[in-house]
């Protein structure tokens, strides 16, 4: 054994395991915002008024990703909102997972909060990424998780195309025992939320090009056939 | 007693071992016919590692041997634990509120007291005065303040991540009988992650929601570059925080937290030179062309 490979090879066949940064540009968060008022959702942004008690505000923001929605007054899906990243002029991304974070009361003892759904992940208003056509549970895609949920593809992400995500609320239980929108303690029901997309830089403006992971490079995404590929 | 060859031995079967990895790793992205070679040549590697075993038992090198083949545990089985990450590698410097943290609505508690700056103690609470409402539970916005790292004159760091420990209390509040529970917690949002007033490191020109960087995430979150930090420069960060808070009841829906940049101390003028974590190397870090880059 060489002096060289002393310094930097474990004893004995031993390895030693450290969480490491993922390096230069590579797992980067791009956020979703609210750019358009929805019934039922408020954009949260640092400095500005809101209403105190929530409800049907429907706030918009391109600068906050923060969002809090509103049970219904009625049990069932409520209305959807679109949240977009914002145009990435500087770079070409390339998609590799889509992640929330949310927080949410318990309401009552031995009741079921009000849940956070998603469907319809596009980019540019191409295909739908999420392997679902329809709503699923936003905490299949919860941060924090030891993986990270899949996608039906890897895209680029160029400027002008955005990301677009459908997002809505389902409301459990309904009654005067339970906070219902633009009730007194309404906002104790609320779903703080925000979302994120999940990607490598391949190329940046200012930094220039990398190299993305393993899991993101050619060779490890084989695609063969189908009809969206020649 | 150790015989002749033992070395040569230990070499031979950790090239196995490497060439039994690399194959392994490249079967499930080559071809049928490729896949067909490549087990074919497993076969052969198997072989082979146990026709050296069996000739390290008898000049007696076995435990060499079975090390080489990470075979150390009882019974062939390996064990995996977290390491700490090696002298000067991931420290944590943390930022201080050295501007003084004011809101409009809520107030900013910092070691030095509400509403003012601190330099010696990282931690800040958001407390909000929400009343009015039955239940003193309200959604409030937080001014953005920002937070900055002392100067580090000792050492020259390489930048490689930013992370924030947030403790957001979200436990029963309410003083009506509508809301029987908790409340969901507040969020802390960041932007803005600068060094000696350079460019953004963070993806997100606006405000991104800081739970992407949280402390308690098994991954970390990757940044535009990894620069490096001498003094006098140091790095900033613009903080807020939003959300539902609990008002004068008890203020029991407060959020505390802390930023801190992650990085790898190259060069300590104490403890010396460091070698990087490889994620903060130079062949890692590819970065071809750019307008920022030479």
């Amino acid at each position: 054994m060489s002096l060289a490979s002393d310094y930097t090879n474990g004893m004995g066949g031993l390895q030693f395991v450290a969480t490491a940064p993922p390096g230069v540009g590579r797992l980067i968060r791009i956020p979703f915002y609210m750019e358009s008022a929805s019934t039922g959702f408020d954009a949260m942004v640092p400095g500005a008024s809101t209403a105190a008690d929530g409800g049907a505000n429907g706030t918009a923001s391109t600068t906050s990703p923060i969002v809090i929605a509103a049970p219904s007054n009625a049990v069932g899906i409520g209305s959807s909102v679109t949240m977009k990243t914002p145009q990435i002029s500087w770079a070409t991304l390339r998609i590799v997972g889509f992640e929330c974070s949310a927080a949410k009361g318990e309401i009552a003892s031995n009741t079921s909060s009000a849940q956070l759904l998603f469907k319809d992940l596009k980019i540019g208003g191409g295909a739908n990424l999420f392997v679902h056509e329809d709503f699923a549970s936003a905490d299949i895609y919860a941060a924090h998780q030891d993986s990270f949920s899949g996608l039906r593809d890897y895209p680029l992400l160029k400027s002008p195309n955005v990301a677009t995500v459908d997002v809505a609320i389902q409301t459990i239980i309904v009654g005067t025992s339970f906070p219902q929108e633009d009730s007194d303690a309404a906002v104790a029901a609320d779903i703080t939320f925000s979302c994120n997309l999940v990607c490598e830089i391949l190329q940046d403006d200012n930094y220039g090009s990398h190299v993305p992971g393993p899991y993101a490079r050619s060779g490890a995404m084989v695609r063969r056939g189908g009809s969206f590929l020649s | 007693m150790a015989y002749y060859g033992a070395d040569e031995q230990v070499e031979k079967v950790t090239a196995l071992v490497e060439k039994k990895a690399q194959l392994e790793a490249a079967l499930p992205v080559v071809d049928d016919n490729r896949a067909m070679q490549i087990e074919a040549r497993l076969d052969k590697i198997d072989a082979a590692l146990q026709n050296e075993i069996a000739r390290a038992r008898s000049i007696g090198n076995e435990a060499a041997v079975r090390a080489a083949m990470g075979l150390d545990g009882q019974g062939g089985l390996s064990f995996q634990a977290q390491a700490p990450a090696g002298v000067g590698r991931l420290v944590r410097l943390p930022f201080y509120p050295s501007n003084t943290p004011t809101s409009t609505v809520g107030d900013y508690i910092t070691g030095a007291g509400s509403a003012t700056a601190s330099t010696t103690v990282p931690v800040v609470t958001f407390a909000s005065d929400a009343s009015g409402d039955a239940a003193n539970i309200v959604r409030q916005n937080g001014d953005a303040f920002t937070m900055k790292t002392p100067q580090i004159s000792w050492a020259t760091l390489r930048i490689v991540g930013f992370e924030c420990a947030i403790d957001a209390n979200n436990s029963s509040v309410s003083t009506t009988a509508t809301v029987a529970n908790s409340v969901p917690a507040a969020k802390l949002v960041c932007k803005d992650l600068k060094i000696g007033g350079g460019a953004n490191l963070f993806t997100h020109e606006d405000y991104g929601d800081a739970d992407i960087y949280n402390a308690d995430a098994p991954e970390f979150c990757g940044l535009r570059d990894y620069p490096l930090l001498k003094s006098p420069n140091v790095a900033e960060v613009n903080v807020a925080v939003v959300g539902v808070l609990a008002g004068n009841v008890a203020q029991q829906n407060n959020l505390t937290f802390s930023c801190n940049l992650l990085c790898e101390v190259l060069q300590d003028d104490n403890y010396g030179s460091h070698v990087p974590g490889p994620y903060a190397r130079g062949a890692a870090m590819v970065r071809r062309g750019g307008s920022f880059l030479s």
